[in-house]
């Protein structure tokens, strides 16, 4: 038996508070090592000095202290809100490293669920101002002209497609087809004699196209105006409906080499979307070969979905 | 049938303060003899005694249902004991420094008193030999009668580590009391 083993037990021993084990391996101890007992007789007298030691007598004040004090917790836990009893609780918690280690990781969960919510918010977000762009931009452009359409067709769509049931505010210009109309006499077209009896009083997109000027449309239409004109028109003007007018009436000169020539010139540097699509349409309508080559150019370009298609088309036909 | 000072406590966590009343009757002769015996200093023990219930009283929500009053009672003394000493800077093992010379007062003078008086101070004066950690622990144990599984709880350590070291600060005030004379 070592000494180490008895140890812990020794002040139980004089207590007499140990079981029968300890006792019988303490005695087996001490009848092998009698020099220890007088140890242990010396420390049963240290534990009886400590024991006997009275305890001293408290002041009187630390009583009233101590009630006064009470007294005054009392009044403030009644006046106390429950805010405030949480947040001395959560002060209390603030103290406790498992409650420190449980809100880190609370924080971050939340930072995380946070940051994802944003993320998609934002995703969402960009996913509306693209649809609302693409919605813009098929307000733009005629809503009548359906893109599978074109393919399938395999037919450019004429300039009267493409404005009928286009925005209201813009009206359609009905073109006569070259074929059709007394060839070397310009033909106004029906729309064009409506706009007459309404005294052009159109109103127009401001958002896409110039103020129209109507003094020089009706000019256009009512034939007061030569071939070179035109042509003027088609190049110099910045307005939409001027053009588109100059170019419907400039059908029945498509057989002159010098019409072909300026239209297919202006061809790759028109931006307006209805512009090219009405000029494509009359390179086709006109069945001009040599519009390949511009065509060519146009497509270099970065166009509209639909004025592509119809530009490949327009190439594949000739 | 005197209730537990577990059921009192929960009383008292429940919002029945007044009910503190009864813990302070039971333990603060105790808790100030405490504080005497490991500071040696009659109005420090007063103040940290009364600094021990004002804490009981602010964080009360923090005594769990289950645990042992006195353990996490003399708990909150021990804190009170540490944070008084850190606000001074000073090391709690510089006690015996600082109180080695101030004499213990007595507020009665009176005949009966006198022997009483006389044991008290061959105590403190032994116990003032010992470091403070020992002091800490022989007090607890065997004046406090603290049971040594919720010693090993307040101290942090195994049972058996109590028993041990409860052993030698007995041994070491043994030493004290045979070298100065003390056990007469």
């Amino acid at each position: 038996m070592r000494y180490e083993e008895i140890e812990p037990h020794l002040i139980d021993f004089l207590k007499g508070k140990t079981d029968e084990a300890t006792e019988y391996r303490i005695k087996d101890y001490l009848q092998k090592n009698p020099e220890f007992q007088s140890e242990l007789d010396a420390l049963k007298d240290t534990l009886f000095f400590v024991k006997k030691a009275p305890l001293a007598d408290v002041k009187p004040h630390l009583k009233m202290d101590f009630y006064a004090m009470l007294s005054e917790a009392q009044k403030n836990q009644k006046s106390k809100k429950s805010f405030q009893i949480w947040l001395e609780n959560v002060k209390l918690w603030w103290t406790m490293p498992k409650f420190k280690v449980a809100f880190a990781m609370g924080f971050t969960l939340t930072a995380i669920t946070l940051w994802f919510a944003v993320s998609q918010k934002n995703i969402q977000k960009n996913s509306e101002i693209a649809n609302k762009n693409q919605q813009e931009t098929q307000k733009v452009l005629p809503k009548n002209i359906d893109t599978k359409k074109v393919k399938t067709d395999k037919k450019p769509k004429s300039i009267d497609d493409v404005y009928v049931d286009n925005n209201k505010t813009i009206q359609p210009i009905e073109t006569k087809s070259a074929t059709a109309s007394n060839m070397g006499e310009p033909m106004m077209s029906d729309m064009a004699m409506k706009m007459e009896e309404k005294s052009y009083s159109r109103v127009v997109n401001k958002d896409n196209y110039a103020p129209l000027d109507t003094d020089k449309v009706k000019k256009i239409y009512e034939k007061n105006v030569n071939l070179k004109d035109y042509l003027s028109y088609i190049k110099n003007n910045e307005n939409v409906h001027q053009q588109l007018a100059a170019l419907s009436e400039l059908e029945k000169y498509a057989h002159l080499e010098e019409v072909r020539t300026q239209v297919l010139a202006q061809l790759p540097y028109i931006k307006n979307t209805h512009l090219q699509l009405a000029t494509v349409d009359w390179i086709v309508k006109n069945n001009i070969l040599e519009g390949a080559l511009p065509l060519n150019r146009l497509l270099e370009q970065e166009l509209h979905p639909v004025v592509r298609d119809c530009v490949e088309d327009a190439l594949e036909s000739m | 049938m005197q209730l537990s000072d577990e059921h009192i406590m929960l009383k008292v966590c429940q919002g029945q303060i007044e009910q503190l009343g009864l813990l302070f009757e039971r333990y603060h002769i105790r808790l100030y003899n405490f504080y005497l015996r490991t500071t040696f200093d009659e109005d420090l023990s007063n103040d940290l005694t009364q600094q021990v219930f004002e804490r009981i009283i602010k964080y009360k929500h923090s005594y769990k249902e289950n645990a042992v009053f006195k353990s996490w009672f003399y708990q909150i003394a021990r804190n009170v004991q540490h944070d008084h000493f850190k606000k001074l800077k000073l090391n709690i093992d510089s006690l015996d420094k600082v109180h080695s010379e101030k004499n213990i007062k007595f507020a009665d003078n009176d005949q009966e008193y006198a022997e009483k008086e006389d044991r008290l101070k061959i105590m403190y004066a032994a116990l003032e030999k010992l470091p403070h950690d020992k002091r800490e622990i022989l007090v607890l144990s065997q004046l406090e009668e603290m049971e040594y599984k919720d010693l090993a709880k307040l101290f942090n350590i195994t049972e058996n580590l109590v028993r041990v070291r409860v052993h030698r600060a007995l041994q070491l005030l043994k030493e004290v009391v045979q070298k100065y004379n003390l056990n007469r």
